[in-house]
This record gives C-alpha cells, structure tokens and sequence, in this order.
C-alpha cells in the first residue's frame, strides 16, 4: 500500500453519504458545496485511511477532518456505544489554534445536539494545554473530553499522566494540524515519537490525520506522518489539494535605476509603492523578514498622516502575546488597513480578509513565498494575491525566479531532522516513567517514528547508558540517573524521586528565548539588547549597528556582551543578518540555471532570446531592465561566468585595498557557512595566518592579509582530501555558536535544567553552567551524547554538510568546475557580498552610497 | 625548564602549583571539592570528574618534590553551606589520600571554607585566615588587605582563579589558566591560578579592574602584572604585562 496519491475527489453527494443523516443537514444548511479537501477527506477518513491533506488556508480544513468524526461520535452515542474517554486527539503547534478550533466545534456540537434531542447524549470538546487550571484537570478525568485539543508538548505530559491516560484506551483518530511547520523541526521529532508512545500505550493502531499547508515532497510529509509498524511503513492517502485557489503573483522594482538611486530615494520610492498597494486594498499584510524592518515601516506609515494611527498595526514575536492577539482580533474584525509582519502571521489562524500580501525583499524560499502570499483572498474563490517588491539586483534576480517556481509548484524540499538524541533523551525518561521496557521493545518502538527508523543500535544503548547516568560513579548514580538501565537483562525503569517532577517541567524542544544585553566595556553602559543568535555569529571585532550607534565587539559573558562604540567605522555583519531565513537549496539550483540560460544568450549575442526568457517571470518591466542591466554589467566586466555547475573565483581587492578571494557559490548561506569555514581553515593554515569570512546565499569571501599570496589550487587539491566533518568540528568546537547550541541541547537533554526543585534557573546560570559542562562532557567521552547531538544539530539543521560534502564531491569529480577570474576591482556579482555588513532590508545611505563607488569602478574599467 | 617567577617560586612543571624551595613549601589554590555535588543540587548534572583529575595531578606533583610541606591557600571546599554529607566525604578523602605524602599540611581559610575546622581538626591539619612564614605571606584574597601594612616581601592570593582569554578571528576563544605577578609597591605580588578543573576564571586581560573578584587586585595596576599562562600537562607560556594584552 504505502504512501500513494489521491488525484480525484469524490462527488458532494457520495462524500455527504458517510455522514450520519443529523450531521450531514446540518453541514448543508450551513453550506451550498464542499470544498475542495473536504471532497476527499470524508470519504478517505470514513474507510479509516491514514490522511494527509495540503491546502490553502479559508479551504475548510477544519471541517474537512472533523466532520467524519463527529459524525462517528454522534452515531455511537445513539447506539449508547460511546464511552466515557478520549476518541480523538487534535495536536496543534499554537495555542491560539487551539483556542480557534475548539470554538469551530463549539457551535456544530451545540447545533447538531439539538437537531438530535434526546436520541444522543452529551459529545464533549476539551483542550488540555499548559495553561489548564487543576479543576479542570479534575472535570476532564471524570468526564473526558470526547475531542481533545492539545500541543506536542501536552500530549508528551498527558502520557505520564496515570489516570488520564486511562482515558485515552479509546481514541480512533489523531490529528496533527499545521504539519508543515513540525514535519522539518524538533517540535514534530518530540510530536513523532508522542504519537509512537500513544500507540503502545493504547495497543492497536489509529487513524492519522494530517492537515497543513503546502510543502514538497509530499512524500517525506506522510512519511513523517504515519511512520512505520513493526519496521513495516504504514500506508497513507496523499490528497494536495493546495493549488486551487489561483495565484496572482508580481515581482515590482520601485525605481527605474536601480544602482544609482540613492537611499533616501529608494525608500521613498519604496514607501510610495507600498502606500499605493495599501490604498488599492481593504487590508494588505506586508511582511518585511526582520523585527526592525516591521518597525521601521510601521513608524513610517503612522506618520504619512494618510492613515488612522489605530488602522496600522505591527505583529511579531518581540510583541507581547496581548498585543498580538488584539492585531489578529482587530484584523478578523477588518479593522486595519494594513498589518506589518516579520514572520509569525505565517502561521495559520484565522485571521479574516486579506486582500493581498506584500513582501519587501525576498522571503528566501518558494514554500514560504507561497504559504505567505496564499494568506490573501481568504474566501474559498478568491484569488491569493502577492506582490514583491525588489530591494536590490540580487533580490530581483532571486524573487523573479522564486515567483516563476512559485508558479510551476517547484518547492523547496523540506528535511524532516532525523535521529535528534536530546528528544530522544526525554521520552526515554518518560518511558522509564511510565513503566519497566526491555531495550528491544523500547528500541523496537522508537525506530517506528519516521524521524528516527535509521538509529542506531549502539547510538541507542548509549543514550541509554547516559539517561542512566552511568558517566557517573556507581555512588552518585542517584544523582544523575533518570532511569536504570541493565545492560546485560536489557532493562530499564525509573529512577529517581524528582524525576517526574524534571519530566514536566523541562520538556519541551523549544529553547528558553533570551535577550542578551549590551554592555560598553569602558563605562558598562547598557546600550540595548540583541538576540541571541545574533551572538552565536559574532567574531571577534566585528562591527554592528544598535540603536543607531555603530559597535564593535569585544567579548561575551554568560548573557553578556561588552562592546565599544565606533564611530564611523562601517559595519561588518548586519544586525538582522541571524534574522535572515537562508535561501533554499533547490532555489539556489533554479538560479544558477536562470544565470547560465541569460549568460549563454548574451555569448551568442541574442537579444530575442533574453527577452523572452525575462517575460517567463512574473516581473514588471523596471525588474526585467534592472536584470538585463545586471547580467550585461558582470559580463561586460569579466567574461568568465558563474553557471549552474561552474564556480568563479574571483581575486581581488576592495576599496580599502585589501586582498580578497571571492567565491561565487550560490548555493545558499547554509552550505556557504561551511564552505567558507573550510576554505579559510586551509587556506590560513597555509599562509599561517588569520582568514576574515563573510558569507552570503550567493557566495561568500576570504579577507586575506596584505602580501600574502594564496595558492587556491593547491587549497582546493586540499579540500579533496581532508575530512570535512573534523575539520569543521574542530573550527567550531570553541565558537560561541557551539556554546550556545550546547545549552539548548543540554537544556533538551536534562543535563542542565531550567526548572528544578521549585526554582526557575536563569539563562545566565544556565549558559554559564553549559561551558564549563561542555569541556567536562569531552572530557569523557568525545561523543558524549549531548555533544554529538550539538554537533549534529549545527552540521544538519544550521548548516547543510549534506549538501557541502555533495559540492565538493561534485567538483573533485569534475562535474562542478571552478576557474579563477582575476579583477582589479570586484565584479558586479560581488558587490552585496561586499558591502554585506552595511546592508538593511530599509536601506541606509552608507551602504547605498559604496554600492555606487563599487560601480563606478566597474564602469571605469569597462 | 623549570619556569621561575621572583626567582624563589618555581612553577611545578605546567601544573598550577608553585614549590618554594626555602621554605621546602607546595602551594596550590582553589579546589573547589564537591563543586559537582552542588550544581547537580541545583539542576545542573556535571559529571563527577573534579576528584579524580586533582588526585592524579597531585600524585604527579608530589612525587616531582617528594617529602615536601604542603599548603592549600583556600577554598578547599566549594559549599558555602553546612557542609553536605558528598562533600565531607570527598574532602576527607582528598585529606587522607595528602596525607600520605606529606605530614606537615596548612590551610588557608578561603571564603568558600564555611565548617572546614571540623575536617581539618580531624585530620590534625593546621587551619590560618593567614598564614606568615619568612618572607611570605599567605592569603586567600577575598578580603581587603592593606599592602603597606604588610611586613612580609612575597605576597601568595588565591580566589581571582585568573586567566588569559584570546580571540581568534574566526571568533574562536581561547581561556589560558595562568599565574599573575609583579611588583606592587615594592612587593612581590603573585595570584596562583584555580586548581579547579571548574574554576570559572576572571579574565584578567578583558574585564575592568572593578569587575575583578579580589578586592585586593581591585586596589591594584592589575595592567602592571605579567602573566605566566599553563596549558596543563603541557607548557607555559609566558606573556607581558596584562596590559599589553588588553588590546
């Protein structure tokens, strides 16, 4: 059986047929068709088939899952076969979700309980999350919700809940909501193996019901979804249905002159753009990618004095949750005129009429340009509607393939994480709660969750062995083991008097979001906050800008960054640049192709054949000039050309005169970090000095010291050789990237706790507690668990070695070429790259201001 | 090489440990036993390695000056509170396990040896706030200390557990345990390095005076002092005064 495709819906009538007769009047009165999903989802769920259904938000998701259910429950009620206990789970990541849909089922509960009188009795609706006060803990145990509503994280509590859990003997169907946004993170790895636990518990399988929003392949999702029994993939119906609804997308260019259009006139230009769009609508919803843009354009349009102060709202994830929940209400209101996002309205709530949604740059990835855009035109016939506007030439370049890709469905992959120990390290403590396991059976059971069918054995027994304690001497295992664990009966159990108490209030994937604060070394004047993966990127001396001031960095303490002011000095990495998503991998692909097909035609001097490949993008005119221009300026400049599997390294200098070695590698920031690491490991080991990096999605470069030549042969001939893995192991060993991300891990991990014992321990301690463990968990065991998982989590989540190792593979192989183009200044392609740190999504005049010198410099030469 | 520091004070191969040959004196600072015990108490579950390392260094250092005296310059212990039953224990041992190499043992009282008395009383080992011998005085250095008033030439602080903390370009930092001397109002003045595997050190070359632990190196040109750092079982490194370093 396995996973298959579900391409043609069943009519109204044999859909409306599997519900019961109350239930299906009820569903007609209230509506004249059903849509789109619910025209496969009735049927497929009525024969008990494992579901995953893609759709645009406003198509009646909700319904499309629910009907069936309800319709099962009300029939058991009339038979008096319906039982006092759960029948369906409904996860969801929000809360706010949450609270939405249990108000969706209010109403058809209330409404068909009257159509049925006194034929039926009571069917029940409940949430349980974190926020549930203990009397109604208590009410839920003597009359359990027939539905419940929960998250990933209450779903792994209520498992280790001894009497509720008895109520969950009865549940028929699981829902998992929103899977789009768990399928590719730790939130779904945590969520995977809940719903592995739920099946051991209950003994016999469920139905699995999986409803998001669109993402590719469709495949990994299911897969995700249903994993596998007794090694064996359960099967699962695939209905995509997320294209219906018509898509109008366009790519604009403010100005006619990209390059020499100063700041202040960019943004104006800009801002007059988008105050058009928003007087053409009723609302528009304009996402910006960072904080500070949100606030800056919100300022902006609050000032115009065109709008009402109160019409104009921002919404994102530094705004308190009251806050944020008056924008949505407001919105569903049809309140505003225009709502400023970063990134949280991804997330699907209904939020009522969006007429269109603007994005100012790019939004990095094809699934995320379409989930945003496909906010707008909430009826279930409207058209979504999307309109870019273009910052910058590498913006316009990226956006105007995306939005073709956008058009064609060619999505960016998504990779669900697989073999996450820390997760793994918290069911394991709430297995060993809940009863005694043989590791096979444990092990057994664990390997049936999609994310972790490849663990290993050995990797498993380890974990074991480290929930247990055992680094620990045998006299102090009370301390640190959260289980026992007989390796040589192949048992283990619980352990310990707090360990439930760990259990509860440390699960959870998310880690403890942290402001760190901002300090001058001199005086310890406090100078603002900035985020914490902010200072996971920083290095030594680099340049930032806060609160209007430019900064260099100094030093980092705990939750602490001392820095001095440097005035006038330009700044090295941009102050959203850990804000920024990475450009997807496939879209890097589609690029380099769209470069080699514009490059081959300006060899062959075809003019007709540029053109017409510029009008298969969704672009308006200024964005097809600003491109033609682009591509002329860079080829007119340097004839050796970047394509699809051939790389340009460009020798070069800056304006300030320094050496620099630019590699033109777009293939996004994630294989760049590696890349660039690799490169200037090498290359500095040679030269025996310091290498500077800065990285981008289409490239990154090396900052050599003056007079030293470089032999990029020879580092390349390198490259082929030695094992990229330690070699970057060893690079960020002592990064404050790896600090970091160790505190997560360890937090996930329970090796430092963020709740113990009554007391909430400070991310202060915490971070500092987590370096000292760092080098006292190597000391042990170099693959100590949690660090092999940090590891992990930075090679594969944060970087993309995958794809780094595949590169490199390619180019020792000969089917990626590299050559070497030697420029007395940088060429076009470079210049963002170049000017990198002084970049801001609402342009200043600094890096504006050098883009023009840079290219005017080309100019010259040509 | 032996490393010297005053020419009196030698440094115990690239361990932080001083022998002075005069007084036929180990020193060490800042153990910090049971340091483990504590963070596990509050929710943090390092493995328990501490002990183990400080016998093996220990051994090694004693068996380089055999029947030496020894002294430890403060915070034995890591508890400020009563001491709990896992730390008596190790301290007891750790005593027993000194005792075999050397009979003639002091400790300096370190602000973290809250109820050491009762462990040093049972293992008949001399117990100071200070301690004088010669021309060297001993002190922990967690209180004040007013160096005119002082008679004694060499002055031995413990508690700052300095370091030297370098940045690499490619953002990496580098923490150097190290030894911090020179002359201060014509004194010697030298801070001995934490024994502690867990010593979370002040990084002398980065931090502000006022941020420093000591209140005594707070009344100091900290900027003044050299530095000696140890890459332990491995090397010393001498570097200039802290200072320069300072960028």
């Amino acid at each position: 059986m396995g996973i298959s495709f579900i391409k043609k819906p069943w009519s109204d009538e044999e859909n409306l047929a599997c519900l019961e007769s109350h239930v299906r009047n009820w569903f007609t009165s209230k509506f004249r068709c059903l849509t789109p999903p619910q025209r496969f989802s009735f049927k497929l769920i009525s024969r008990n088939r494992n579901v995953l259904i893609t759709a645009p938000t406003g198509s009646g998701k909700t319904f499309s899952a629910f009907m069936v259910i309800l319709s099962d429950l009300f029939r058991l009620s009339k038979h008096k076969k319906l039982e006092e206990g759960v029948y369906c789970v409904y996860v969801s990541p929000l809360r706010a979700l949450n609270n939405d849909i249990y108000k969706n089922l209010i109403f058809p509960l209330q409404e068909i309980k009257e159509l049925y009188g006194d034929e039926v009795g009571e069917v029940r609706v409940g949430i349980r999350t974190g926020d549930i006060s203990s009397y109604e803990k208590q009410k839920q145990l003597r009359k359990p919700p027939h539905i419940l509503i929960t998250t990933p994280e209450s779903l792994a509590i209520i498992l280790n809940s001894k009497r509720f859990v008895e109520k969950l003997k009865t549940v028929k169907w699981v829902v998992i909501d929103e899977i789009h946004e768990l399928a590719s993170n730790k939130r779904g790895v945590h969520l995977s193996l809940s719903i592995e636990r739920l099946r051991e518990v209950i003994g016999r399988d469920f139905v699995r019901i999986g409803l998001g929003a669109t993402l590719y392949p469709l495949e990994e999702a299911a897969k995700f979804l249903v994993g596998y029994e007794n090694g064996k993939m359960r099967s699962c119906k695939v209905v995509d249905v997320s294209w219906f609804k018509p898509f109008d997308l366009k790519l604009v260019c403010p100005t006619d002159d990209i390059i020499y259009t100063d700041a202040d006139a960019m943004n104006a230009l800009m801002y007059e753009k988008l105050d058009e769009i928003i007087a053409a609508h009723n609302t528009t919803l304009v996402f910006t990618n960072t904080r500070s843009g949100t606030e800056r354009v919100v300022h902006h349009l609050k000032n115009t004095g065109v709008y009402k102060e109160e019409e104009i709202a921002a919404h994102h994830g530094s705004l308190s949750r009251e806050t944020r929940w008056d924008v949505e209400d407001k919105l569903k209101k049809g309140l505003l005129k225009a709502v400023i996002s970063s990134t949280s309205l991804e997330l699907g709530i209904d939020i009522g009429h969006i007429d269109v949604v603007v994005q100012i740059g790019s939004p990095k990835s094809v699934t995320r340009c379409v989930q945003r855009v496909g906010r707008s035109g909430h009826r279930l016939n409207d058209t979504a509607k999307g309109i870019i506007i273009g910052m910058d030439r590498d913006d316009i370049v990226e956006c105007g393939v995306m939005l073709r890709c956008a058009l064609e469905r060619n999505l960016d992959k998504i990779r669900v994480p697989q073999n996450c120990l820390d997760v793994l390290v918290q069911h394991i403590v709430g297995m060993g709660l809940h009863k005694k396991w043989s590791v096979d059976e444990a092990y057994a059971l664990v390997k049936n969750s999609y994310c972790y069918h490849n663990l290993d054995y050995d990797i498993f027994i380890q974990v074991l062995h480290y929930v247990a304690g055992h680094y620990a001497s045998l006299e102090d295992r009370s301390i640190y083991g959260k289980i026992w664990f007989d390796e040589k009966d192949g048992m283990f159990g619980r352990r310990g008097r707090y360990t439930k108490v760990i259990y509860y209030l440390n699960i959870g994937t998310i880690p403890d979001e942290v402001k760190v604060d901002v300090y001058t070394v001199d005086k310890k004047q406090y100078v603002g906050s900035i985020e914490e993966e902010f200072l996971e990127r920083l290095r030594k001396k680099d340049i930032f800008v806060l609160g209007g001031k430019t900064y260099m960095f100094r030093y980092a303490r705990g939750m602490r960054c001392y820095v001095e002011e440097k005035k006038e000095e330009t700044p090295t990495i941009p102050a959203w640049f850990s804000e920024l998503l990475p450009l997807s991998y496939e879209l890097a692909g589609e690029i380099r192709l769209f470069r080699e097909q514009i490059f081959n035609f300006l060899k062959k001097n075809d003019q007709q054949g540029m053109k017409k490949l510029l009008s298969t993008l969704p672009i308006d005119s200024r964005s097809k000039k600003a491109i033609e221009q682009y591509f002329k300026a860079q080829y007119n400049y340097l004839k050796k050309v970047p394509t699809y599997n051939h790389i340009v390294i460009e020798e070069t200098r800056d304006l300030k005169k320094r050496n620099l070695l630019i590699f033109h590698t777009l293939y996004g920031r994630r294989v760049n970090d590696a890349l660039s690491r690799v490169f200037a490991i090498i290359i500095g080991k040679t030269t025996r000095s310091d290498v500077l990096t800065t990285i981008n999605d289409n490239g990154f470069s090396l900052i050599l010291p003056r007079d030293i030549k470089v032999d990029i042969e020879k580092a390349i001939r390198e490259l082929y050789t030695v094992d990229i893995i330690e070699l970057l192991k060893n690079n960020i060993r002592r990064t404050e990237l790896m600090k970091r991300r160790f505190r997560h891990t360890a937090a996930r991990s329970f090796l430092v706790l963020r709740n113990y014992k009554g007391y909430k321990i400070s991310v202060r301690k915490q971070q500092i507690n987590s370096q000292s463990l760092l080098r006292v968990c190597e000391m042990i065991d170099e693959d100590f668990p949690v660090i092999r998982e940090t590891y992990r989590e930075i090679l594969e989540d944060i970087m993309d070695i995958e794809k780094t190792q595949k590169l490199i593979d390619d180019m020792k192989k000969g089917r990626v070429t590299w050559e070497i183009a030697k420029t007395e200044v940088p060429s076009p392609f470079a210049h963002n790259l170049i000017v990198l740190g002084e970049a801001d999504v609402v342009l200043m005049k600094d890096r504006r201001q050098r883009l023009i010198e840079l290219h005017e410099a080309i100019i010259e030469k040509i | 090489m032996t490393q010297k520091i005053f020419d009196v004070i030698e440094i115990v191969e690239s361990f932080p440990a001083v022998y002075i040959k005069r007084l036929n004196l180990l020193v060490i600072t800042d153990l910090h036993l049971g340091y483990e015990t504590a963070a596990a108490e509050e929710g943090m579950f390092i493995p328990k390695i501490q002990y183990k390392k400080t016998i093996e260094d220990l051994k090694l250092i004693f068996k380089k000056h055999e029947g030496s005296r020894f002294l430890i310059n403060g915070d034995v212990k890591h508890e400020f509170s009563e001491t709990g039953y896992h730390e008596y224990k190790e301290v007891s041992n750790f005593f027993k396990f000194v005792k075999q190499f050397s009979n003639d043992i002091t400790v300096v009282k370190g602000n973290h040896d809250t109820f050491i008395s009762r462990i040093t009383r049972k293992f008949d080992i001399n117990l100071y706030d200070k301690y004088a011998e010669e021309n060297f005085l001993f002190i922990h250095g967690h209180k004040n200390l007013n160096l005119s008033k002082v008679r004694q030439q060499y002055i031995i602080l413990g508690h700052e557990h300095p370091s030297i903390a370098l940045y690499s370009e490619l953002g990496v930092k580098e923490k150097i345990k190290c030894f911090l001397f020179g002359e201060i109002n014509s004194k010697n003045l030298l801070v001995l390095p934490a024994f502690s595997y867990f010593a979370q050190g002040s990084d002398v070359n980065l931090i502000p005076h006022d941020e420093l632990l000591s209140p005594v190196l707070r009344e100091i040109d900290v900027d003044s002092l050299r530095a000696v750092g140890i890459i332990e079982r491995e090397k010393c490194l001498s570097f200039p005064e802290i200072g320069v370093l300072r960028e």
